[in-house]
């Protein structure tokens, strides 16, 4: 649906000018600045002092005792490699506060496909209704509260179905030289012991600790009792179920054993635990495999090179499809809802087409990161007139057949330019029968130049009014930025224009060279941080962005609200700018996230607030 | 080998049964009211067919009211309320209906209440609390549906606290009910859950020791959540009523609205009558009701596609509001005339139970309510409906001069009726109380 922006009688004025008493920084869109550091983002504090780079000791590692057992070992921790808290770069930022966040939709369809062998039926219910899963100050996955029973009996279900599934392929969760069925109970208890150990410290992504084995045994053991007279097999059902909704398993906070704290207290080091699956949802939106799992349990994943080192393996690895699919989708904001919600007059359109048009966006991510043709590049992501495509998605854009499967496809690169005119961006950005100008132009100002446009208060939304015989929605929607008055405006004006480039662009994505029976107009001009763009569409200023510093320094924002998974602090700016550095002149994505894996963003975190240390 | 969640729930012993697990709620004092049902939609009513003149109800209802004659001296017509809050937009009014007090605005831009609405309230000074508060709703989720947060959820637990209604009749029904007495299969299911639950609480309870308030805040919603779950499991135990097994079939398919809505409506009267739960919520729209196709399903609302409509109107609240006449007919009148059915059809439910001393009309609140007043979007003002005598303390049979009061003033009111403590929405109407 489309709404008219309009001031509610005198009372926006008054609110913007109690924002600006606040401090708030909304004064007008033309006033802003390109910078897009407006921190912030709920979250407390800014990480305390740090030692400059090079010192920084005072985050002492755990001197070298490694864990014991490797995966599925007893200890608490694991030793931290022996570096004695060497600062991972010389960067200067003070990390802040992580944020509690619940595992997303399709983290949680990741994590139990890789910690059970199997993939989550599609008729499972959704874990988080969509609305509550964009709840925190950015549109990035960090998962919906669980909040009421409704909430607890989606988790319930979904556990006890996974978990009457999974005793299907018992000798696989089982250690591998335990029986399946009846046996001794003495080997029953030894097993079972075992099983909690290994399962657990994958299911909890650390080490259980004694009284958490405890309490499973004890729940194995109260199947088994006389009064409930479960099999081995329903034992066994039921521990996993327990795993799956636990909160460990659900939330994402592996801390095992007491934070790692500065002597001053103002900083924790990540422990080798959850360092190894920062990396694993950051990079594979999964938990970590067997190899990171080792490497946290021997104490190793501490050092900062091993980390650079690990990154390295995992952007390579076929998982690293799903970590970049999830990253490009949230930072794109495509929600697979307003893709499926499209007017019947889209005779090509289809629910196939907008889940390939999903596809696509990961695919082609995918592509600039892996393989021999990759080049890494943030321009290719940009600009690139290939794209990832099956048949049938081919077929929609009029592009040549990739026969089958999907595969690299050249389209005309005077329609298409990376992943902003892919029809995911475009489909998201429109309603159900008319492309939306404001709305894309609004996506580009805050995700590709990071300028972020506060919400005016007090507005009304009318509807939109239906486009007059032979106006164009650009015509339509330059008729609303003259006709709303002033607080609406001064945005729409500031960042319509970058919407009008995707002019040629329809609701459902498909280039056309008409409106409205209006040949299309696309051209236009915008400012950015006193810099005039002119363009002559979409295509066109892709093109110009892509190479600008301030474009590189939004993406590279965007993967650390994707790793923090929240809004960054001033105080965290300097690692932005050490992994642009490493990332080089054309901005190396891969060589950016290696980075990012070396910051003390990374590694480290503040206390939150009223956090107990010991 | 790959099993469908009903192969599952089969195979595991749970089916639709007869008998509920829980024992009827405790009796409350009399003259307190002692459950609640709290129902929203969207659109509000063509005032003009709607509205009775302000007074006691001695004469005929205007026609879309119709339906609500016989049940007359059980309601109180609250027309003209207004929202102090109000945001300027219906949508920007939907997060907050039953809550009324000042707001913050989400990062989604809707507004969101800085505390619990009347649901909770109540629910919060009933035996068993919050936790057996049962929140429903009716196809909320189907498009096109906003996707902000506010858009569909207008029931909170607190702030940044949503409660999210269940839609599936059938699935709700079966965790409220399910299972004969005695029957192993269930016994043991139950047994099992409340033993993982068990730890789960635990590990939950050992957990937020070791957070900062922020995060421990998160973790106790989780736990108290977990309790709330938990206890609607229960103890198994045969009760003393029989409810009839519901079953709504696919419950995204636009043509089965009405039946749906009409099992959650059985359900909230089973879940009331048998003690499941206190407080029922029942969610018919989302903040547009764009959704809802009435031509599907409303005798005299002419199916999507016929008709001479704008193009592509739809036959939802949202059209109905803003294109409600098509050939001469007024749909949204029409539409209004059928809800009034579907409330009188409730209250008869309602009235046909029989608990000590009366029925289980008489100890409750239906809280029938919109967040708009006729379909104006820019209108600030509510219609709202009460039904039930909640125990003896509502002056029902009338419409009430409520025109340009707010409406936490009717919410108070509510408070009142169930003796919760203090004002929470501060004073009362003043000419709803018996």
């Amino acid at each position: 649906m489309a709404f008219l922006c309009r001031a509610r009688g005198g009372r926006g004025l008054t609110a913007i000018a109690g924002l600006l008493l606040a401090g708030l920084a909304f004064t007008s869109c033309s006033d802003r600045s390109a910078t897009g550091t407006e921190g912030g983002g709920g979250t407390t504090g800014a990480g305390g002092s740090t030692t400059s780079g090079g010192s920084g000791g005072s985050v002492g590692g755990r001197g070298g005792t490694s864990g014991t057992g490797g995966v599925g070992g007893t200890s608490a921790t694991g030793g931290s490699g022996g570096t004695g808290g060497e600062p991972p770069l010389n960067d200067s930022s003070r990390p802040g506060p992580r944020p509690l966040y619940r595992l997303s939709d399709s983290e949680y369809a990741n994590t139990v496909r890789d910690l059970l062998g199997e993939a989550l039926p599609t008729d499972a219910p959704p874990l988080q209704p969509g609305p509550d899963t964009s709840a925190f100050d950015t549109d990035l996955p960090v998962g919906s509260r669980i909040s009421n029973s409704n909430d607890v009996s989606r988790v319930v279900d979904n556990a006890e179905m996974l978990a009457a599934q999974s005793v299907g392929r018992l000798s696989l969760l089982l250690p591998v030289d335990c029986p399946t069925g009846p046996a001794d109970p003495a080997i029953e208890e030894m097993c079972i012991r075992r099983f909690i150990e290994r399962f657990g410290v994958r299911a909890y992504r650390r080490p259980l600790d004694h009284v958490e084995q405890l309490e499973m045994l004890e729940l194995y053991q109260r199947i088994r009792s006389p009064e409930l007279g479960g099999s081995f097999q329903d034992g066994v059902r039921v521990l996993v179920s327990a795993f799956l909704q636990s909160p460990h398993f659900l939330y994402r906070w592996e801390l095992a054993g007491p934070p790692t704290v500065s002597v001053d207290g103002s900083v924790i080091r990540l422990g080798a635990w959850e360092v190894a699956s920062r990396l694993s949802y950051f990079l594979w939106a999964s938990m970590p495999d067997q190899r990171l799992f080792e490497t946290a349990a021997a104490g190793t994943l501490l050092n900062p090179g091993r980390i650079a080192e690990e990154a390295r393996r995992m952007l390579a690895d076929p998982k690293a499809r799903d970590g970049l699919r999830a990253f490009h989708l949230a930072w794109l904001g495509v929600d697979g809802r307003r893709l499926a919600e499209k007017d019947a007059s889209f005779s090509k359109y289809s629910p196939e087409i907008a889940r390939l048009m999903l596809q696509e966006t990961g695919d082609f991510a995918a592509s600039v990161v892996q393989g021999g043709q990759a080049d890494g590049r943030l321009t290719t992501l940009l600009t690139s007139s290939t794209s990832m495509l099956d048949p049938a998605l081919a077929a929609f854009y009029g592009a040549p057949s990739p026969g089958a499967g999907v595969r690299a496809v050249a389209l005309d690169r005077n329609q298409r330019a990376g992943l902003f005119t892919q029809g995911s961006f475009l489909a998201t950005y429109a309603d159900d029968k008319y492309d939306r100008p404001f709305l894309r132009g609004l996506a580009v100002t805050e995700r590709v130049v990071c300028q972020d446009i506060p919400f005016p208060p007090d507005i009304f939304l009318d509807p939109m009014p239906e486009p007059k015989p032979g106006q164009t929605s650009r015509q339509r929607w330059e008729a609303v930025a003259t006709e709303t008055t002033p607080p609406c405006q001064s945005c729409h004006r500031f960042f319509n224009p970058a919407g009008y480039a995707f002019s040629h662009y329809d609701a459902v994505g498909a280039f056309r060279t008409s409106d409205n029976g209006t040949p299309v107009d696309a051209r236009a001009e915008w400012t950015v941080n006193d810099q005039t763009i002119k363009f002559t569409d979409a295509v066109d200023l892709m093109r110009q962005l892509a190479p600008m510093p301030q474009v590189h320094e939004c993406v590279a924002r965007h993967w650390v609200r994707w790793l923090l998974r929240r809004s960054e602090l001033q105080a965290e700016e300097p690692a932005i700018r050490v992994a642009l550095q490493l990332a080089g002149p054309g901005a190396d994505l891969r060589e950016l996230l290696v980075a990012l894996t070396r910051t003390r963003l990374f590694s480290q975190r503040a206390p939150s607030p009223g956090e107990p240390l010991r | 080998m790959r099993a469908s969640r009903r192969e599952i729930l089969k195979a595991l012993g749970l089916g639709p049964f007869a008998l509920p697990l829980l024992p009827a709620a405790p009796a409350r004092a009399a003259g307190i009211a002692s459950r609640l049902l709290c129902v929203v939609h969207t659109g509000g009513y063509r005032q003009l067919h709607w509205r009775p003149p302000e007074g006691p109800l001695t004469g005929p209802l205007p026609s879309s009211a119709a339906p609500l004659e016989p049940w007359k001296n059980q309601v109180i017509f609250l027309p003209g309320l207004a929202n102090p809050h109000h945001r300027g937009s219906p949508e920007g009014a939907y997060p907050c209906v039953f809550y009324g007090l000042p707001q913050r605005t989400a990062a989604d831009n809707y507004a969101e209440p800085l505390g619990k609405t009347v649901d909770q309230v109540v629910a919060g000074v009933l035996p068993g609390g919050p936790a057996r508060a049962l929140a429903l709703h009716v196809q909320i989720d189907l498009p096109p549906v906003p996707i902000e947060r506010g858009a569909t959820r207008c029931l909170w637990a607190g702030p940044d606290q949503p409660v999210v209604p269940a839609g599936d009749p059938t699935a709700a029904y079966q965790r409220l009910f399910a299972g004969r007495p005695g029957d192993p299969g269930v016994s043991k299911l139950l047994l099992e859950r409340k033993s993982v639950l068990d730890v789960v609480g635990k590990s939950l309870q050992r957990w937020r020791e070791r957070l900062g308030p922020e995060e421990r805040h998160v973790v106790e919603g989780h736990l108290q959540a977990v309790r709330e779950f938990e206890s609607t499991l229960g103890a198994t135990q045969p009760g003393a009523c029989t409810v009839p097994p519901v079953a709504a079939g696919d419950v995204r398919d636009p043509k089965l609205w009405s039946k749906i809505l009409d099992s959650q409506l059985a359900l909230a009267v089973a879940a009331l009558s048998c003690g499941v739960s206190q407080v029922v919520t029942l969610q018919l729209s989302n903040s547009t009701g764009a959704g809802v196709d009435f031509g599907q399903f409303v005798p005299g609302v002419p199916a999507l596609g016929t008709g001479s409509g704008p193009p592509g109107a739809g036959r939802g609240w949202l059209d109905l509001a803003r294109n409600g006449t098509l050939g001469g007919s007024d749909l949204k009148r029409i539409v209004d005339r059928w809800l009034m059915e579907k409330l009188a059809g409730l209250l008869g439910r309602l009235q046909g139970v029989p608990v000590p001393g009366g029925t289980l009309l008489d100890g409750s609140v239906v809280l029938w309510g919109s967040q708009m007043h006729d379909g104006d979007g820019g209108d600030p003002r509510v219609a709202w409906l009460l039904a039930g005598r909640g125990g003896g303390y509502f002056k029902t049979g009338q419409c009430a001069p409520t025109a340009g009061k707010p409406l936490t003033g009717v919410l108070a009111d509510i408070c009142k009726a169930f003796a919760v403590p203090g004002q929470p929405f501060g004073p009362v109407h003043g000419t709803l109380n018996s």
